[in-house]
């Protein structure tokens, strides 16, 4: 990178890295390992055991939460994604008048603080669901409430913008002159789509996808303030039961919510490393378009 | 316009409506909801009577202490921007040698694994790692029964400034390694070169050749970790134990026990307009949307 | 062969015109492909070529104009369903698909059945010579392969017209000249229109059954290879095309097919001319290729009406370039003639002439030409 920099230089930047890389780790690892750790309390190392992952198993509350929180991520993803790549595509392949608001729309779930996102789509839910329940003449106990439902819908809300802004890389990779093959071959504009262009974005939308499952999966804030009684995902399970108990159950259903990230982010990378590989294997085979035109032989003085 | 051009706005339409909407209508009605929340009136057990009224901006700017819980809103919002300030003054400081490190490695395997280790925890759930911090610092926890077996005394990290600000840099490191690295990735090594040819000292490189070339990464690093510790929850929840309170916490007595959902949306208001300012102060209208 | 406008096949582009914001890439342009030609789009990059073939494709709106296809009016037609296929620059072959595949494509999406299918695929890929590749994937095949794969994809859904947008650009110099057999033999078998965009004049003439010369999005000419090669109506067309030697001058004396003209030199030149005003005063460029330039030692003046034309300079160099050699020949005035003259003589073709002689340069009756711009 530069010219050769001192060895205490080099071995400061390795040491200053590790230092990093232990502070990023610890806690993580000190939090599985004492999931094994057969002691209700302390922080000293007592024996192996899985019996706190066992009990996990009988705690109602940790199963009904790990149910809420696939059914909103599986379900929150897949909205996601048709949506999400329909704007990815209209944004990316057309020009419009607007093109540059929706781009900043677009972009609002991104940036905006996720406290202040909880708090508004809390006013906003409770307002809409008042009015529903007056527009519907429900009374108290079959009122519409915020639950699971409200949670599946916001989860959508964020997972739009991640998965559209996930998408519009890949196509930004794709040749155009595909599309228009395609559309020149007698295909029309949904064929296309189908045969052409959602195989070569495939790579996108499914990176997209996990990551819309992962973010769905560990999000607490937004949850936290639009959820409500049996709306219970895993994350605002585990915040629960912080409040009230002290048990390596705990340490044990966060260690698993860990591994189920850790395996989604790593899937979404192979995914793409094998899609970056494809991509590099057929652009060294193939000419680019607009190629700068040869010499004319021919016709040299 | 010809039948063509007609079919594919209409198809533009149908493909942009419905996300669009969904976004719209999540993140732009809410938001207007708030600012008309903030001049009406609370009503008792949340929500709000439609009865426009200054009270909660009053409450916002007399700075009124409340006994016991916490102190004055402003002491709140100018504790959570100087944490947040702090946190992203340290998070620069520990990523820029990691990203530097990484980018030195030659062998792409090394530079790709290395990063896969940074991304992990960026994309775990923040909860099980605020979680993790907590019970490593808890008083029976096993950094205390480390330190004792090293016969030193135990002591009370949580609950404290410090438990939190560590917890803010736990949080939010990764969201500045990233950027970092994909700025140093992108230096032309042949400048810093010319500058060594040039008689400057690697120090004076490093400070006037080096630092300048990577600005766009130490911004957007600077602005995504700032804007995410000063609206953190769970750290200051988790680690602060209600000692060590933030604009979140705030936010989550008033919409939540306190419900005076007005001065919530008041205090909402007037912490992203600081947050929002404060950005616009450092970065003007420059686009970095290809960090993200 | 070529038939008239409204055959099957044939391309009228009426006073067709597109712009993009403030730029003009196509303008007014009038142009008949008769049915069955090989036609070439001709021009330097950015003169509209590209895009008027993407308005034949459909895949680019015109701002004004038609586009008539086959006899019928195809401007509003979307490009998936008109009789037309397109040999991409880049050739576009869909990576995810396997070469059969690829050329399966079109007749898919029509929903052609599967055994009819089978035996088109195997029949183009015959004639592109690629059978043995069916299952190959593009990348990889080969540059050439790859442009063939392309070529048979178009062809086998057995379009009306076919467009070529300088597909032959990225090969390198042998594959080009053998492609340009093939296509030629191609399209004489099938008798299909060839519509072919290429920047490369050799191409353009060799290949094709009429040229058309396009700068700044208009047409300048139209003709046989031979039309615009020897009687090129302007500056453009006569630089564009091989190379020529441009005279200034102004004209004396106007005749039906000729005229009188007096170079800056000072020596009087007859030079042929078409119809049009023309007027004794104005100022025009005469041009003469080099290969009809004669160098001939010793000095004599006025006119050598049996050999056309002459004009007296020092001859300046001799360059020997394998099948040729050029001369060059300063006049009076510093204007520089080059003369090209074939190897093919046991004799040197320029003699025992030497430079910084003074030398007679003459050319047959007709080869120069009058050009009003």
């Amino acid at each position: 990178m530069s010219a050769a920099p001192s060895l205490r230089a080099r071995l400061s930047l390795g040491g200053a890295s590790a230092f990093v890389f232990a502070f990023l780790y610890l806690p993580v690892a000190v939090l599985v390992i004492f999931s094994f750790n057969d002691a209700r309390t302390g922080g000293s190392w007592v024996g192996f055991t899985t019996r706190w992952y066992l009990a996990l198993a009988e705690n109602e509350g940790v199963r009904s939460a790990t149910w809420n929180s696939l059914y909103v991520a599986v379900i929150s993803t897949l909205v996601a994604v048709v949506l999400g790549t329909m704007l990815s595509l209209a944004v990316d392949r057309h020009l419009f008048r607007g093109r540059g608001v929706v781009q900043q729309v677009l972009y609002l779930p991104v940036i905006t603080p996720e406290i202040v996102t909880g708090v508004s789509l809390l006013a906003f839910f409770s307002l809409v669901l008042q009015g529903l329940n007056e527009l519907l003449g429900l009374d108290v106990s079959e009122a519409l409430r915020l639950g699971r439902p409200t949670v599946v819908i916001a989860h959508i809300g964020f997972n739009v913008a991640f998965v559209a802004l996930v998408v519009r890389a890949s196509l930004r990779n794709l040749d155009p002159a595909m599309e228009e093959a395609s559309r020149d071959l007698g295909a029309s504009a949904w064929v296309t789509f189908w045969r052409v262009t959602l195989p070569s974005i495939m790579p996108g939308v499914l990176g997209g996808a996990l990551l819309a499952f992962t973010l769905s999966l560990d999000d607490f804030v937004i949850t936290f303030f639009v959820t409500g009684p049996g709306g219970a995902t895993l994350p605002i399970e585990i915040y629960g039961q912080l409040r009230r108990t002290i048990s390596p159950e705990i340490n044990a259903i966060s260690s698993l919510l860990l591994a189920a990230s850790t395996v989604a982010l790593l899937s979404a990378l192979g995914v793409q490393a094998a899609a970056g590989r494809r991509r590099r294997a057929r652009l060294r085979a193939q000419p680019q378009a607009g190629a700068l035109p040869l010499q004319r032989e021919e016709t040299a003085m | 316009m010809s039948v063509v051009q007609r079919e594919t706005r209409r198809r533009v339409r149908i493909l942009l409506l419905p996300g669009t909407a969904w976004i719209s209508l999540l993140y732009v009605v809410p938001a207007l909801l708030i600012l008309a929340y903030s001049f009406l009136t609370p009503r008792i057990g949340g929500g709000v009577e439609w009865d426009p009224s200054l009270d909660a901006y009053r409450e916002l700017l007399a700075g009124n202490a409340r006994a016991s819980y916490y102190n004055g809103y402003v002491t709140v919002l100018v504790r959570s921007v100087v944490l947040a300030a702090a946190t992203t003054a340290i998070c620069l400081g520990l990523a820029l040698p990691l990203a530097m490190f990484i980018s030195r490695r030659r062998s792409a395997i090394a530079k790709n694994a290395l990063l896969v280790a940074v991304m992990i925890p960026f994309w775990t759930s923040l909860l099980v790692r605020t979680y993790a911090m907590r019970y490593l610092l808890a008083n029976t926890g096993p950094l205390n029964e480390f330190l004792e077996n090293l016969g030193y005394e135990r002591q009370a990290f949580l609950n404290t400034r410090f438990a939190v600000l560590l917890g803010l840099v736990y949080t939010a490191l990764p969201f500045m390694v990233l950027p970092l690295y994909a700025s140093v990735e992108r230096v032309d090594g042949r400048l810093l070169e010319a500058g060594r040819d040039l008689g400057a000292s690697a120090r004076k490189v490093f400070l006037t050749v080096f630092i300048p070339l990577i600005r766009a990464g130490i911004t957007v690093g600077c602005v995504m970790v700032f804007v995410i510790s000063v609206s953190q929850f769970l750290v200051p929840t988790l680690l602060g134990g209600g000692k060590v309170n933030m604009v979140a916490n705030l936010l989550e007595q008033e919409f939540g026990e306190a419900f005076n959902w007005p001065l919530g949306a008041a205090i909402a208001l007037f912490f992203s307009a600081l947050t929002l300012f404060s950005l616009w102060l450092v970065v003007g209208r420059r686009e970095q949307e290809e960090f993200l | 062969m070529p038939g008239g406008d409204g055959a099957r096949g044939s391309v009228e582009l009426r006073r067709l015109t597109k712009r993009f914001g403030d730029t003009v890439a196509v303008e007014d342009v009038d142009l008949l492909v008769r049915s069955g030609e090989f036609l070439s789009i001709l021009g330097p990059s950015g003169c509209g070529k590209t895009t008027t073939l993407r308005m034949i494709s459909g895949l680019e709106d015109p701002t004004e104009g038609e586009i008539w296809i086959s006899g019928e009016d195809a401007t509003a037609v979307p490009p998936h369903k008109r009789n037309v296929n397109t040999v991409f620059q880049s050739y576009a072959l869909f990576p995810h698909l396997t070469v059969a595949e690829n050329v399966a494509y079109g007749l898919r999406v029509k929903k052609h059945d599967r055994s009819a299918i089978r035996e088109r695929v195997s029949r183009a890929l015959d004639m592109v010579q690629l059978p043995q590749l069916a299952d190959r994937r593009p990348s990889q095949l080969s540059g050439g392969q790859q442009q063939r794969v392309a070529l048979a994809r178009a062809l086998v859904n057995e379009p009306d017209v076919l467009l070529l947008d300088e597909p032959l650009s990225a090969l390198d110099l042998k594959l080009r000249q053998a492609m340009r057999i093939e296509l030629k033999f191609l399209h004489e078998r099938l008798g299909m229109t060839f519509v072919f965009v290429t920047h490369d004049q050799a191409e353009a003439i060799t290949m094709s059954d009429r040229v058309a010369v396009m700068h700044g999005g208009r047409i300048l000419q139209v003709g046989t290879p031979e039309d615009v090669y020897e009687r090129p109506v302007s500056r453009f067309v006569a630089n564009f095309i091989g190379q020529t030697n441009l005279l200034q001058g102004r004209v004396e004396e106007v005749r039906e097919t000729d005229a009188d003209v007096r170079l800056a030199s000072g020596a009087l030149i007859r030079a042929s001319r078409d119809e049009g005003g023309l007027s004794p005063g104005s100022d025009v460029i005469v041009a003469v290729r080099p290969e009809r330039v004669r160098v001939r030692a010793g000095e004599t003046g006025g006119w050598g009406a049996d050999d056309g034309t002459e004009l007296t300079g020092t001859l300046t160099g001799l360059i020997y370039l394998g099948d040729t050699t050029r001369g060059t020949i300063k006049l009076p005035d510093g204007t520089e003639i080059v003369a090209l003259r074939p190897n093919d003589e046991e004799v040197h073709p320029f003699g025992d002439l030497r430079t910084g002689t003074n030398v007679r340069v003459v050319w047959p009756p007709g080869a120069a030409r009058l050009l009003t711009e």
